[in-house]
């Protein structure tokens, strides 16, 4: 199965690692990036010296230091795209990009933070040296921080109510997306929330951090870190792995991308841009989709993504969501590793590397039976969007 | 009105919006010398027809609640006292959206009410946007 772009089936994921999913650890972020890196160059069967571009994640650790520290002799490609959680999906379109037009042969595209011990450091610890570049941190501090919008739930409150109010959206579907996370995340030994399973009637009783997202809308903070590598769809088909071809992919950015409140409809997400072409690109419908893994650091924003997809009209994810649709053994298993919500943020690269495993057939308990195709959202930085749809097999 | 709320740390164009509200003691926004069209956050070229002209001007004030949240918990010493508070997207007349406060209570705002946007000069380089129920 591939599409007519030039871009379909012209890559493979054959590597995949992670490293998590903590509540404190004494490793460096670098550390972190470096153990899931190499994790991932020996699933695929491959050495540090066969891999030749990086793509670094958008911020803490650059490519020269990864490529130093792997021992990677001749480093030909590297790029970074700065769209926060979006990036790992756009690392992944890059690498075939430039996989297909010859500038590398195997790219590893890793990314990792102490999201938890960052925000809650130990009296001895060091800062982080480095951040982020995006601009939008200036519009945070300048126009929303003094308001006291703090952080991506206070910052993002400001559309989702308002997608709230106008289409009566209710709490239950949102709490339908926690509560399969969480459902799912009790199948995933490496899941930050495992063995504290959530219902229905815990989510509605969550406490408001800012309306309309409740404390079980927000995904949870976590230090880890998750690589895969990509390479040319020959190369995978004599690799280790059952390869997982690249179908299709897309970013996308609302209008305007800096900002959150003068977008002429705030609601329309980088998704919904990206996903008609991704899904045109591979060849393929919505409803072709066997999983899901959409990035899902708040429920409504998953929801948001959900109807960006086409799966509902803006403000009718709630009929999609319900009565198990989204849970294992439904029609659209969604995040069925546990996601941000309840697995770990890891900047939805844990997402890709699910997905990975999925169409390997190698998921274990979260298997989806005889699953051949599925995609995976990214989405950060006050709303930029991006997708991937995979396949099983080269 | 008084506060100790955290600042902004305003350059640029970000810090030019600032000293023209400060100065003129009210709301003021960029305004495009060329083809009239007001802009929030300022850019350097108008957005609608990349015009380099243009004046931090003050507006009407009036306004309708395009969204809003209502905080129920902070991690912030500043604002912890103040739960649960209230923040506005506010939609000027002029077409801008902006952000404010307001002491008006949760259940007394809902999208579209109108809305009156007054600044509170902090010092020359930071005021604060308030809304209130505008009759």
């Amino acid at each position: 199965m591939t599409g007519t772009s030039t871009l379909s089936g012209k890559s493979a994921i054959v590597g995949i690692g992670e490293y998590g999913y903590y509540r404190g650890t004494d490793k460096s972020i670098l550390q972190m990036v470096l153990k899931a890196s190499m994790d991932a160059i020996n699933d695929a069967g491959l050495k540090p010296t066969d891999i030749d571009g990086i793509i670094p994640p958008p911020g803490f650790v650059a490519w020269d230091e990864i490529g130093a520290h792997l021992g990677i002799p001749e480093i030909r490609y590297t790029a970074c795209p700065q769209m926060g959680g979006s990036s790992p999906v756009a690392g992944i379109i890059n690498a075939t990009m430039a996989i297909a037009c010859g500038m590398a042969t195997a790219v590893l595209v890793p990314i990792g933070w102490n999201g938890y011990s960052a925000l809650r450091p130990r009296p001895d610890a060091r800062p982080n040296k480095r951040r982020f570049s995006a601009a939008f941190f200036d519009t945070v501090r300048n126009y929303y921080a003094p308001y006291g919008l703090r952080s991506a739930p206070w910052w993002y409150s400001l559309y989702l109510k308002r997608y709230v109010d106008m289409y009566d959206v209710p709490p239950e579907a949102a709490g339908a997306i926690a509560v399969a996370c969480r459902k799912h995340a009790q199948l995933n030994e490496t899941a930050l929330m495992r063995d504290r399973p959530l219902t229905m009637e815990d989510y509605l009783a969550s406490p408001f951090i800012t309306e309309p997202l409740r404390k079980s809308d927000c995904c949870v903070e976590t230090d880890c870190a998750a690589a895969v590598v990509v390479t040319t769809v020959e190369r995978a088909r004599d690799l280790k792995h059952v390869p997982v071809t690249f179908l299709g992919g897309a970013e996308g950015h609302p209008n305007r991308p800096d900002e959150l409140i003068n977008r002429p409809d705030m609601l329309k997400l980088g998704l919904d841009y990206a996903a008609p072409r991704a899904f045109a690109m591979a060849g393929v419908t919505p409803q072709d989709m066997d999983f899901l893994q959409i990035y899902d650091c708040f429920t409504y924003v998953a929801l948001l993504e959900l109807e960006a997809l086409g799966y509902a009209e803006r403000g009718g994810a709630a009929d999609f969501v319900k009565d198990g649709n989204i849970e294992l053994g439904g029609r659209y298993p969604l995040n069925t590793h546990g996601g941000l919500m309840s697995q770990g943020h890891c900047w939805g690269m844990n997402h890709v590397v699910e997905a990975v495993r999925q169409l390997r057939h190698d998921a274990g308990a979260a298997q989806v039976a005889d699953c051949s195709v599925g995609l995976v959202t990214g989405y950060g930085d006050l709303g930029d969007g991006t997708i991937a749809i995979l396949g099983r097999g080269a | 009105m008084s506060s100790t709320k955290p600042k902004g740390q305003p350059d640029d164009l970000d810090l030019a919006f600032y000293q023209a509200t400060a100065a003129a003691g009210r709301l003021c926004l960029q305004h495009c010398g060329d083809c009239g069209q007001w802009t929030h956050p300022a850019r350097y070229y108008c957005p609608n027809c990349s015009s380099e002209n243009y004046a931090f001007e003050p507006v009407s004030g009036k306004a309708q609640v395009h969204s809003f949240t209502v905080s129920h918990f902070s991690v912030e010493n500043a604002w912890k006292d103040k739960v649960p508070y209230v923040t506005i997207v506010a939609e000027t007349a002029e077409g801008p959206r902006v952000v404010a406060r307001t002491d008006m209570a949760p259940d007394a705002v809902a999208i579209g009410n109108p809305i009156r946007l007054k600044a509170e000069v902090i010092d020359p380089e930071f005021s604060y946007i308030w809304a209130e129920a505008d009759a």
